[in-house]
Formats: C-alpha cells, sequence, structure tokens
C-alpha cells in the first residue's frame, strides 16, 4: 500500500517535472548528508528537497503556484555493540524515511491556499499526515498571517508492560490526532522581523498539546550582520491513561543566532540552544524528572551569486556539539547545499 | 474540538498573539516590497540552509517534546507525529 502510494507520487512528481519545461519556471534543488554521535546511538542522515516555482500557471498577473518534495533518511545504530540503553528489539540498526508532497496556489496577490500530505516509515512504527494551509499578506506584504490545519495517523507495535506503580501500560497500535497552528510574520522595520506562532495538538492517547513560540531577527547595519532570538513554550499536561510510555511534558527552548556576512558571498553563523524539559511521571507525580541540553553550532555558506537580494545556489557546512545532563553528548557535522535553475 | 484545554491559557495566547499582530500594523508604514528589505541574514528562506535544518534531527530522541513534531524511530509512542 505504502510502496504504491510512493510510486505514483514520485511518478506523478517526474511528469510536472518534464512538463515543467515548456512553462517560465524556476526550480530548486537541495540536500545535504550528516553524521551525528553520541554514547548512546550514531545517526546518519540524509535529505533531498525539490520545489517548482510557476509564475504561468493560472492567468492572474502577481500570483505563483509551488510544487515541493522532501525526503529524509535516517539511519540510526547503537553507538557500541554493547550498548544496551536503547531497545533496538535485537535489529543491528533502525532505518527511517521520511516524505513531504505540498502544492500551494495563489488565488489573489497575497493570497496563498495549499494542501500537503506526508509519511513516515519506520521498523516499529508508521505515520501519516494531511492537511490544507493558508496565508495571507497585509499592508504592502508586510504582515503575514498562517493558519495549517492537520491530520495524524499513526500504526505503531503494541508494548504491553507493567509500571513502577504495579499498573499494566498497553500502547494502542493506531493513534490518531489533529494540529491547528497559526503563525504571524511580520517587517516591524526595515531591518527587522517578528513571527510567533500559536498551536494546539488533539491526540487519541495523550494530553492536548499547546505551544507558543515567537523569534525576533534584527540586522545590524554596522557588522553586516544579524541576530536571530526565539523563544518556544510546550506544555502537555493532563491526565495520562496507561497507554502511553511517559508522562506530563512541560518544556522550554531559546535559541540565539548570528549570521555574518563575509567577503561578498559567505555567511558564517554561530548558534546557541538552551532545552529545559520537566516531566511528571504517571506512576509518581510527586516526581520531576528534568532533562536539559546545551547544543552548541556553527555553519558557513558560500553563496555562487554576489547578488545578496535574490535567492542563489550555494553550499553549507554544519559542526554542533550538544551536551545533555544526562551521560549523553554528542557531536554533529553535515554539509549541503541547493541549486536552483 | 479542543475544549479540554485550560481556556485561560488559550484566551492568554489568542490575546498575545491579537496585540502583537496590532503592533505589526501599526509598525508596517512600509511601502517597499519584501523583497527589496531583506538582508540575506535575515530571510527566513535564505538563512535556512539544508545542512542546517538536518543538524536537529538526531537528538530529539532524547528530548520528548520535540517528538510531538517528528517521530521516534526507536519504538517511543508518538502523541501526534506529521510534519
Amino acid at each position: 500500500m505504502w510502496q504504491l502510494n510512493k510510486f505514483r507520487l514520485i511518478a506523478v512528481f517526474v511528469c510536472i517535472l518534464w512538463q515543467s519545461t515548456s512553462f517560465g519556471v524556476e526550480q530548486r534543488i537541495d540536500g545535504a548528508g550528516g553524521y551525528y554521535q553520541d554514547k548512546v546511538v550514531k545517526v546518519y542522515i540524509a535529505s533531498l528537497g525539490y520545489s517548482l516555482l510557476a509564475k504561468d500557471l493560472i492567468d492572474i498577473q502577481g500570483v505563483s503556484s509551488n510544487l515541493s518534495f522532501n525526503y529524509l533518511h535516517k539511519d540510526i545504530q547503537p553507538a557500541s555493540k554493547d550498548q544496551t540503553s536503547l531497545d533496538f528489539k535485537g535489529r543491528d540498526k533502525i532505518e527511517q524515511k521520511s516524505y513531504d508532497f505540498g502544492f500551494d496556489q495563489g488565488i489573489f496577490v497575497g493570497t496563498d491556499l495549499g494542501v500537503f500530505y506526508g509519511w513516515v516509515e519506520g521498523p516499529f512504527a508508521t505515520s501519516k499526515w494531511y492537511g490544507i494551509r493558508a496565508n495571507q499578506w497585509f499592508y504592502d506584504e508586510t504582515i503575514k498571517l498562517s493558519l495549517s490545519l492537520r491530520k495524524n495517523f499513526t500504526e505503531q507495535e503494541s508494548s504491553d508492560y507493567t509500571d513502577l506503580d504495579g499498573k499494566r501500560i498497553v500502547t494502542p497500535e493506531n493513534i490518531e490526532g489533529d494540529n491547528i497552528t497559526l503563525s504571524l510574520f511580520s517587517f516591524l522595520s526595515t531591518d527587522t522581523i517578528f513571527m510567533t506562532d500559536y498551536s494546539v495538538t488533539k491526540s487519541s492517547n495523550r494530553p492536548d498539546v499547546w505551544s507558543l513560540g515567537a523569534q525576533i531577527r534584527q540586522y545590524i547595519r554596522p557588522f553586516y550582520g544579524s541576530v536571530h532570538i526565539s523563544q518556544a513554550h510546550y506544555e502537555n499536561v493532563g491526565v495520562i491513561e496507561p497507554v502511553t510510555e511517559y508522562g506530563t511534558i512541560i518544556a522550554d527552548t531559546t535559541t540565539i543566532e548570528w549570521h555574518q556576512k563575509l567577503f561578498r558571498q559567505w555567511v558564517l553563523m554561530g548558534g546557541y540552544r538552551f532545552f529545559k524539559e520537566d516531566e511528571r511521571p504517571r506512576a509518581n507525580s510527586n516526581q520531576i524528572n528534568r532533562t536539559g541540553s546545551d547544543y552548541v553550532y556553527s555553519s558557513l555558506r558560500y553563496r555562487f551569486s554576489k547578488l545578496w537580494t535574490h535567492q542563489s545556489s550555494e553550499i553549507s557546512a554544519l559542526a554542533g556539539r550538544y551536551l545533555t545532563n544526562s551521560a549523553s553528548g554528542g557531536v554533529i557535522y553535515s554539509l549541503g547545499g541547493k541549486v536552483f535553475f | 474540538m479542543f475544549c479540554s484545554l485550560n481556556k485561560k491559557v488559550v484566551k492568554l495566547s489568542i490575546s498575545i498573539l491579537f496585540s502583537l499582530f496590532i503592533v505589526g500594523c501599526q509598525h508596517a508604514k512600509i511601502k517597499i516590497r519584501k523583497s527589496k528589505l531583506l538582508d540575506a541574514t535575515m530571510d527566513p528562506s535564505k538563512t535556512m540552509s539544508p545542512a542546517l535544518s538536518i543538524s536537529a534531527e538526531p537528538m530529539l530522541w532524547a528530548e520528548k517534546a520535540n517528538l510531538s513534531n517528528g517521530y521516534s524511530a526507536l519504538g517511543s509512542s508518538c502523541p501526534t507525529c506529521g510534519s
């Protein structure tokens, strides 16, 4: 079933790509490869993306059509052969493949409507989702409101075990849920961008989730660089039924990045992310399990075009160090690039 | 659909979003199109490189809050999945 859907969708994309040579379109292909290792796992990651932007598909001046496809492959292995802290259920490695398709159509100047569909395949579970989204620009395209509605479905292997309080935990084979996300994007000035989003997620096996995030990006003219600061709060609290493997969660994430232009075509970026998560287990709500992590990373990008106002093909490299308050902490390296044609 | 949520939290969050929207409107007296405004170090479409976008993927298994935006290949239950 999944294989059939996958090949049908890819065939449709190949046909569109072939047909698009007769329209005036802008296409982009991007890809990246990465490697991560800590004391528990080592992960090989690869991604491939394609997007097609057509301005003449429908006869309305100033609107465009956008088609996109993204693929992500993860290969997860134990960091060492005697590693037992993660359950690989007798497997040497775990492969996970993710596919995502989207189509957005401008219907008026500043108004887009879109649909999306995707799925993730793994050895223990398969998830799929679909939804609709809409974008509306206001005030000379300086403020954008976005709305996304999504349905989620998961099929997974059921787990059956006895918890610390003696209660039997049986996780369901099928999980369903909904998500609604409202986002705002605003140019507060020529040098300042503000973004915020609010999201609610309902799931058949967990309490409702809500999250609120905000980000500000400020260009600092004397330095020809920008600072990006973001904060996100996440709450998944309520009654935890014996159908899920972890308790209530409250988490906060803070990120700060500096993006610096160098010479005429280089961008150096340095970033820091702090994550804190408090879990109250179902079996003992007086206990708090705190997870904290620090992630420091840096990337270097080379743009092939000297025109900074235009999209440009580029290549990039990234290195990062990830540390947690548990015994685990690792390093990540990745290389990537994108081509416009 | 989400009636079981804490209503105060929802109201507060929507109020914040609406307030920010009004603030944004008041500052939006910019007549130049956005493509002319942005520096490449600010523009979201130009700062998200493929190498950066995959860099957060591997460590998510350790952070349960982030599982809700993705999916755990390691067999943990996932509250929502997708995205």
